[in-house]
């Protein structure tokens, strides 16, 4: 009995392995996030945000401090801003920010694209390097073997509202992995319908992979996590169930190749509020 | 590329000039023994915010408004608050409608008031002061207080219907309700 139940366990542990590593492009990655104390205000006057920026995999609790200086403030009125001063502490990163515009801000944290190129050495075991294919022809070991070199383009998104919604910051650039509506990422409720829809360089995407996690994992045995993929339209469509912050991260390996690099890939992370009801 | 527009809430556009009067006629809140409004009423509404012991007690922050059968707001019949700074604490009053200032707030609005018995009426008519479509609509109420906590009552009706009464059990900041269905 203790064996067959021992057998059944090991069995599934292999499962998860086996689905870890199957993921691990997307795990390998660390999850970023921007997490605002609120996303939506009601106030006359113009109000004070606080948010914290850390990667971790443990939703939504600090891991690794990110770096805030090439955070991107886009405006409902169509201006871009950066960020002013910032507090980078081990684990975590903080910043605040007056919201003077009535709309749909947009807080976007992109990382500069970054080139792993992976091999399998002597021994047998996979290793990686920070390099584009140009780079790592000169620094792969004597007898690397399934060389690939994959690129990836990273970056996180939050939206906050003051008053009522609007479409500014949601218009489509045309370039890499964007999300848009129909469903506003300020209109998001717990037990509602959501779509989202996927694009990538302005057409929609099929096959985006989204993994969506609600709040505080450490808070419970079971992470509630859904994995998903967009429709021929791009679509994704789920039902938060749970009310508070949500983490998505959306992936998508380009058909492309480049002189850099024999892959791309594409994550997007969101943090969004499924709203009381 | 099209890419297809964020649902817009189109029904709440132009609302700009929406008549005070039409709101004065319909909303009257004020205690259950003052004469009851003169105007022709779908609803009368009675509740009660609750006498709460605590140290801290500050008024609730409280809606009270018709929606149509998809969820949307067709109609604040009142909205009582401080700062509105807070406004976003009425969590559902303020995604559906206080969140797009239409016309009918202004009418609706008051100060925060304590615990009393309240009745309010409404006369069947949207936020342009139009008479609403026959169907089924949902009367709701949301409270929420400092220091205290949220409730969120809701009654389904058909209209018309009439001479028809519901009850609706308290909550911990709201009710007990009761809505009348008159012709």
């Amino acid at each position: 009995m203790f064996h067959t139940r021992l057998k059944k366990w090991s069995k599934k542990a292999a499962l998860a392995t086996l689905m870890t590593l199957g993921a691990s492009s997307l795990a390998n990655a660390h999850p970023m996030w921007l997490l605002p104390h609120e996303y939506n205000l009601s106030g006359e006057k113009a109000e004070w945000i606080t948010v914290d920026a850390s990667a971790s995999h443990t939703i939504f609790s600090p891991d690794k401090a990110l770096g805030l200086d090439r955070l991107s403030i886009y405006t409902p009125e169509g201006g871009k801003q950066r960020l002013g001063s910032y507090y980078k502490g081990q684990r975590r990163s903080v910043f605040d920010l007056e919201i003077d515009q009535p709309g749909t801000w947009k807080l976007e944290l992109a990382r500069p694209t970054v080139y792993f190129t992976f091999y399998t050495n002597k021994r047998g075991a996979t290793k990686r390097i920070f390099a584009d294919k140009q780079e790592a022809a000169s620094q792969l070991p004597d007898g690397a073997q399934d060389v690939i070199t994959r690129q990836f383009n990273v970056s996180t998104v939050s939206y906050i509202t003051w008053q009522a919604p609007d479409n500014k910051v949601l218009e489509l650039t045309g370039k890499g992995l964007e999300l848009a509506g129909p469903t506003h990422p300020s209109d998001v409720v717990a037990g509602e319908a959501v779509s989202f829809q996927f694009f990538v360089d302005g057409k929609p995407a099929e096959g985006v992979e989204v993994e969506l996690t609600p709040n505080s994992t450490k808070y419970r045995n079971d992470r509630m996590m859904q994995k998903l993929k967009t429709d021929s339209n791009g679509m994704l469509t789920f039902t938060p169930e749970i009310v508070g912050p949500w983490y998505l991260a959306a992936k998508i390996e380009h058909d492309r190749k480049s002189d850099r690099a024999d892959s791309e890939s594409s994550l997007l992370y969101l943090t969004f509020d499924a709203q009381l009801p | 590329m099209t890419h297809k527009g964020f649902q817009n809430k189109g029904w709440r556009a132009g609302f700009a000039g929406i008549v005070a009067g039409i709101s004065l006629l319909s909303l009257t809140a004020q205690p259950l023994h003052a004469a009851e409004a003169n105007s022709p009423e779908a609803l009368s509404i009675t509740f009660s915010l609750p006498e709460i012991q605590t140290g801290q007690y500050q008024r609730p922050y409280t809606a009270v408004w018709v929606e149509d059968a998809s969820g949307k707001a067709v109609k604040t019949l009142a909205v009582w608050h401080g700062d509105k700074k807070w406004l976003k604490d009425l969590r559902r009053w303020w995604r559906k409608t206080g969140r797009y200032q239409d016309g009918d707030i202004d009418g609706a609005t008051g100060a925060t008031k304590g615990p009393g018995q309240y009745s309010l009426s409404w006369d069947g008519t949207d936020s342009t002061g139009n008479p609403v479509a026959e169907g089924e609509y949902q009367l709701v109420l949301e409270a929420s207080r400092e220091h205290g906590s949220r409730s969120l009552l809701k009654q389904k009706f058909t209209l018309p219907d009439i001479n028809k009464t519901y009850r609706i059990k308290a909550g911990k900041e709201l009710g007990p309700v009761s809505i009348e269905q008159a012709d």
